[in-house]
């Protein structure tokens, strides 16, 4: 049964093909864009500060990035299901906060803080996605909320002071494998097993059909809710688990370490090519734009030690780069007009 | 073409072409409409009609073409343009933004010349109303309305604009024949006076009637026109359809009365209808059709799985379970909506995902993806279809409308497919594809499934169904057969039923939900209240709370929270979020920190530079918005953090006090109450007002309700957006002003939290968080209330956590309510036929 005998079946009509040439594939790719720029970053930064994509610089770099990567591929998820999370600094201080105070020998142990810190904190995921799945409050004003509740728990258990994590924690977290820090290989194994299962799968497809359009998908007879809930809990465990990392990096964690990662998270989901609109999306294209932000920062950091400047000129790239990925749209009609005039055709038919 | 347009033409639509993604919506089209004439536009489902009059109307910008109007000549105009050169429309769907009362609705749609005064206006409303014979409530709300009477509004608004075009979209589709006769009564009127009527309408005996001229299209080209006198109704039929009916459609049953009962309904009901019972024989092709909001829909998705019904419905004597789309799904029904893009497709994803969309055990049985099943299951379903694609990793948006349809098919084809629902199968479908869906359709029912069709268009329903079911308020009022299915039997039968409907709506008037003054503030008067409650029970427990001291401080910190919550307010009921609020209050403190050592004129200075400040911000998170296209709340967040960043650059640690006298003068009291709070409550009662009585209030919540219907209102939503932005910035830099006559230094770590504050304020305050509406009022209550948990907290002797807590609670809490309220409502009251 070889497709050419299906194709010719079709009498009088041009052939329609499978799918589109390789080029064409990969042009069209959203993460695409998101490899270019990583590329043409590491291109430039020696350029502008010649240390920065040495071994040290790289070494001590790619922690932040896993980091970023690992809390940005929850953040595709709840997108993806047409969402935003803005609970993700709740969650991920809470998750380092936790295992910070209760990791010691004389507490909880290790191990279970841990798996405390991740369970526990994911159970205001949980709540998140119940209320914006079963009720339909939208998800900026119910992640807000959580966002609250999550920053009392930090409230109410640090009663305003930090802790320090253990030495073993730290010390596993700062380790290297093979000179690779420790914290890539969780992030990657992350990245891999999240694409595996959205691409590769029948649970990956409907998740991604739920997110394109909810209410096809409840028309074709998929249970919506259960995929839209898991997108939440996920997103809010893997910040805890991002916390739990970012504890034993950081050692002794602020009250306000995961404030950082809320724009690095949506930035990075941008950067990678996944529509704000929800649908398809790229966890790859996600863990590219996180490494991307992470160099931008190793980048401006070789300028200035003030935290205040860096967040501004970081604001301002991350802005100008989610407004060219957005113009660009999810596709490749633009750039092309860009470059050539098509006279044959009205404008060619875009996907918004 | 630069000569003004003669007299004898009122409207000159000139060489339009309008392109949306996979379709050419018009092509090169020229009409023009003279004077004291009814020009129809006629044509099938989306062959261009009402893109034509959103052109003339401004609501759609064509690519090419110009528009002439009152003897000038546009390339381009915007809705309200339109408006105030005399071109008045009514929509196919009313374009009444939902959120608005009907007083609000008919402002907005009244040129500015032919607006009442203000103070008149719903006295004057009313009265023309009644002149016009009609009684609606001009304080109902919008979304409380019925089709029927979203359309008589919408008529009654044309009318009072004296406009010297009316473009009327499908008028009599919602109305029942009296209501035809009014309305023509009126168009007679109107042409004497010499107004030019763009008449769109399916209804060729009406075209007949009152038509003096025709322009008719098909697939977005002019393919007819000239005077209505030379033609004949069938003459007409054939210029839309593009050939004769009989090579239109498909053959149709012999014999198929005699043919077996394959599906049976028996006495089911649901919400919109009620009692139905029917058959659906072995090989034929069954029709529904109806006036718009008679249960014809309802009942086709109840098939479907959708809504709650109850009854039996048996396919070949096997009662089917229909609880919803899955269970349907397994019993072999498919459901195919009219709203393919909306309800039916993956819009963004290929046509391999959306044909193998509902068979993923097919075409994954192991539970991992293989590419090449796919392929060829896609191949097989979409076969004989010809659906025009290079390939099959097209999305399906990028289709025409045709081919989407097919894709659709396509799927339902895959599987055990037993029983087929369409609703309006050829909407936006071109002539040539409408003829190879309606072979497609027809064959499957000849292999044995059961074809339901819904048409609006009952030419269509006349061409292909054996037979056709007539709803009407929800009933089954004919079941056509034969010979008796023709377009002018289903008209008649679904138009005729109306006529007692119209003695129990539109002359009584049923009870609506009404805007009412005192009761939208009742919100208020609780937040009121639970503050009362709460102050005295913590004085209970600690006196002090009343103290004069704790109580200048309490309602000095509300009239920060007011600020804020204010100024979320503003963004939300345009539709959007701020989060860049807290920022900006730090940056405010900041700038005003560096002016508290010098005279009163130099504070004076930061008072300004500071309001400034919250300008910029404003003015940059709106172009953000509105020119860029970003979502409000990445454009926001951006913002925050870099004016975060600023504040710090500004000031690396808290410092900046202010001189004694300074703080003196602000910390002013006006018989015991701060100045602040004054200011707060003066600024917050004058919003009120601008958003309750002003054109730009309406403006505002019309864009936050609805942004489609709002443009076709003449309401320019990017402006909306842009003002409530800059506003917003401007506030919270006030609430900055405030804070720091509160503290005294200038902290830019400060007001991170005023950000959720600012949320929970206006959650709480019963803002639609939607967007459409809010009152000011409340959010002052809700100021009050939040400042008051904050103080009492320590009093109560409360940790710090629960401050965040109960906010994070209330948000949901709060937010929940209406949600539930208005579900239980729909359950405890659902009226037959209400609904659309």
């Amino acid at each position: 049964m070889t497709s050419t005998e299906q194709r010719a079946g079709v009498a009088g009509r041009p052939e329609i093909l499978d799918r589109p040439s390789l080029a064409r594939v990969v042009w069209s790719w959203s993460g695409t864009r998101a490899l270019v720029a990583v590329v043409a970053l590491f291109a430039i930064s020696p350029l502008i500060a010649a240390g920065s994509v040495g071994p040290t610089a790289i070494v001590s770099m790619l922690p932040f990035a896993a980091l970023t990567a690992i809390v940005a591929v929850g953040q595709t998820l709840v997108i993806q299901q047409g969402g935003l999370d803005l609970s993700i600094p709740g969650a991920v201080t809470l998750g380092a906060l936790i295992v910070a105070k209760f990791g010691g020998e004389a507490d909880w142990g290790l191990q279970t803080a841990i798996v405390v810190a991740i369970v526990g904190t994911s159970l205001f995921g949980l709540l998140s996605g119940i209320v914006v799945a079963v009720f339909g409050l939208p998800p900026l004003v119910v992640t807000i909320a959580v966002n609250a509740l999550m920053v009392g728990a930090v409230q109410a258990i640090s009663s305003g002071f930090g802790a320090q994590t253990t030495p073993e924690l730290s010390g596993f977290a700062l380790s290297r494998v093979w000179g690779i820090p420790v914290l890539v290989f969780f992030a990657v194994g992350i990245v891999l097993v999240t694409h595996l299962v959205l691409k590769g799968t029948r649970l990956g497809r409907r998740f991604e059909l739920v997110g394109e359009n909810p209410r096809s998908a409840y028309n074709i007879g998929v249970a919506t809710r259960g995929y839209r809930i898991a997108a939440y809990w996920l997103a809010t465990a893997l910040a805890a688990a991002g916390g739990v990392l970012l504890a034993g990096l950081l050692r002794s964690p602020t009250l306000t370490a995961g404030d950082d990662y809320l724009l690095a998270s949506i930035a990075a989901v941008v950067l990678g090519g996944t529509a704000l609109t929800g649908g398809r999306g790229s966890v790859v294209g996600t863990a590219l734009g996180a490494l991307f932000l992470a160099q931008l920062s190793q980048l401006v950091q070789t300028f200035t030690q003030a935290t205040a400047v860096q967040n501004i000129v970081q604001a301002l790239i991350i802005g100008v780069g989610i407004v060219v990925q957005l113009q660009l749209g999810g596709n490749t009609a633009r750039l092309r007009s860009l470059v050539r005039r098509d006279k044959s055709r009205p404008p060619a038919p875009t996907t918004r | 073409m630069k000569t003004s347009t003669n007299l004898s033409t009122a409207l000159a639509l000139t060489g339009i072409t309008k392109t949306y993604p996979g379709v050419r919506a018009l092509d090169d089209v020229s009409v023009s409409v003279a004077p004291g004439r009814v020009h129809a536009i006629l044509g099938e489902n989306g062959a261009g009609k009402s893109t034509l009059v959103g052109i003339a109307a401004g609501s759609v910008v064509p690519d090419s073409g110009t528009i002439g109007l009152a003897g000038q000549q546009f390339g381009r105009m915007r809705p309200s343009e339109a408006r105030e050169l005399g071109l008045a429309i009514v929509y196919q769907t009313p374009a009444l933004a939902p959120a608005l009362t009907v007083l609000d609705a008919v402002m907005l749609l009244l040129p500015e010349s032919k607006r009442p005064p203000r103070r008149s206006a719903a006295s004057w409303l009313t009265e023309h109303f009644t002149a016009l014979g009609l009684s609606i409530d001009p304080r109902a709300l919008v979304s409380a309305l019925s089709l029927r009477e979203a359309h008589l509004v919408e008529i009654a608004a044309a009318l009072a604009s004296e406009p010297s075009v009316l473009v009327l979209d499908e008028p009599t589709e919602a109305l029942g024949p009296e209501e035809t006769r009014w309305l023509f009564r009126m168009l007679g009127e109107l042409l004497e006076r010499g107004v030019a009527v763009v008449y769109i309408t399916h209804r060729i005996p009406e075209v007949i009637e009152i038509a003096s001229d025709l322009t008719v299209l098909r697939d977005g080209r002019v393919v007819g026109r000239g005077d209505v006198a030379d033609y004949s109704e069938d003459a007409i039929v054939e210029l839309i359809v593009g050939r004769s009916l009989e090579t239109t459609f498909p053959p149709k049953l012999d014999g198929g009365v005699d043919a077996p009962v394959a599906l049976a309904v028996e006495s089911l009901s649901g919400e919109g209808f009620d009692d139905i019972s029917l058959v659906a024989r072995r090989g034929e092709i069954l029709g529904v059709a109806g006036v718009e909001g008679n249960g014809q829909r309802e009942f086709l998705r109840s098939l479907g799985g959708h809504g709650s019904s109850s009854g039996i419905v048996a396919l070949e004597g096997v009662p089917l379970s229909l609880r919803s789309p899955r269970a349907a799904k397994r019993a072999g029904v498919v459901y195919l909506p009219g709203d393919r893009l909306g309800e039916a497709m993956f819009g963004k994803m290929s046509i391999r995902e959306n044909v193998v969309a509902a068979s993923l055990h097919e075409a994954m049985p192991v539970g991992v993806v293989e590419r090449r099943r796919e392929y060829s299951m896609t191949r097989s379903a979409i076969q004989g279809l010809a659906v025009k694609t290079p390939h099959l990793e097209v999305p399906v948006t990028a289709l025409s409308g045709g081919s989407q349809q097919k894709v659709l098919l396509a799927r339902a084809r895959l599987g055990d497919l037993r029983v087929l629902l369409v609703e309006d199968p050829t909407q936006g479908v071109d002539a040539g594809a409408r003829v190879e869906i309606y072979a497609f359709l027809r064959e499957l029912a000849a292999d044995g499934v059961v074809v339901v069709v819904l048409s609006t268009d009952a030419v269509e329903l006349e061409g292909l169904c054996d037979r056709v079911a007539v709803f009407s308020r929800g009933q089954l009022q004919a079941m056509l057969d034969g010979d008796a299915v023709t377009e002018r039997a289903i008209t008649g039968a679904a138009v005729l039923s109306t006529t007692h409907t119209r003695s129990t709506q539109v002359i009584e008037g049923t009870p609506k939900r009404r805007r009412n003054a005192i009761l939208a503030e009742s919100q208020a008067m609780v937040l009121v209240g639970l503050t009362v409650v709460l102050a005295a029970a913590t004085t209970l427990v600690a006196p002090a709370f009343v103290s004069p001291l704790n109580l200048g401080q309490l309602l000095a910190g509300a009239a920060v929270i007011i600020l804020v919550g204010l100024a979320q307010l503003l963004v939300v009921i345009t539709g959007g979020i701020d989060l860049s609020i807290g920022s900006v209050v730090a940056l405010a403190t900041v700038v005003i920190s560096f002016f508290g050592q010098g005279g009163p004129a130099y504070f004076a200075l930061g008072v300004l530079l500071a309001l400034l400040a919250g300008l910029v911000v404003g003015s940059v998170n709106g172009l953000l918005v509105t020119r860029l296209g970003l979502p409000p709340v990445i454009a926001t967040l951006v913002t925050s953090i870099a004016i975060v960043g600023a504040a710090q650059v500004l000031r690396p640690a808290p410092g900046g006090s202010a001189t004694g006298d300074i703080m003196t003068a602000i910390g002013t009291t006006i018989g015991g109450v701060p100045l602040v709070l004054v200011i707060a409550l003066a600024i917050a009662g004058t919003l009120w007002w601008v958003i309750q009585r002003t054109t730009l209030g309406r403006g505002l919540r019309a864009a936050g309700s609805d942004p489609v219907k709002a443009n076709r209102m003449g309401v320019v939503v990017p402006r909306m957006r842009f003002l409530a932005a800059v506003a917003a910035g401007v506030l919270a830099a006030i609430a900055g002003l405030i804070l720091y006559t509160r503290t005294g230094i200038g902290d830019p770590n400060t007001g991170q939290a005023l950000t959720l504050t600012s949320v929970t304020a206006i959650v709480i305050a019963g803002a639609s968080i939607f967007g459409g509406s809010g009152s000011a009022i409340a959010v002052a209550a809700a100021g009050l209330l939040l400042q008051s948990i904050t103080n009492s907290l320590s009093y109560l002797g409360l940790s710090l956590s629960w401050q965040y807590w109960v906010q994070g609670v209330f948000v949901i809490l709060a937010a929940l309510i209406p949600i539930i309220a208005r579900a239980h409502r729909a359950r405890s009251a659902a009226p037959p036929g209400g609904s659309s």
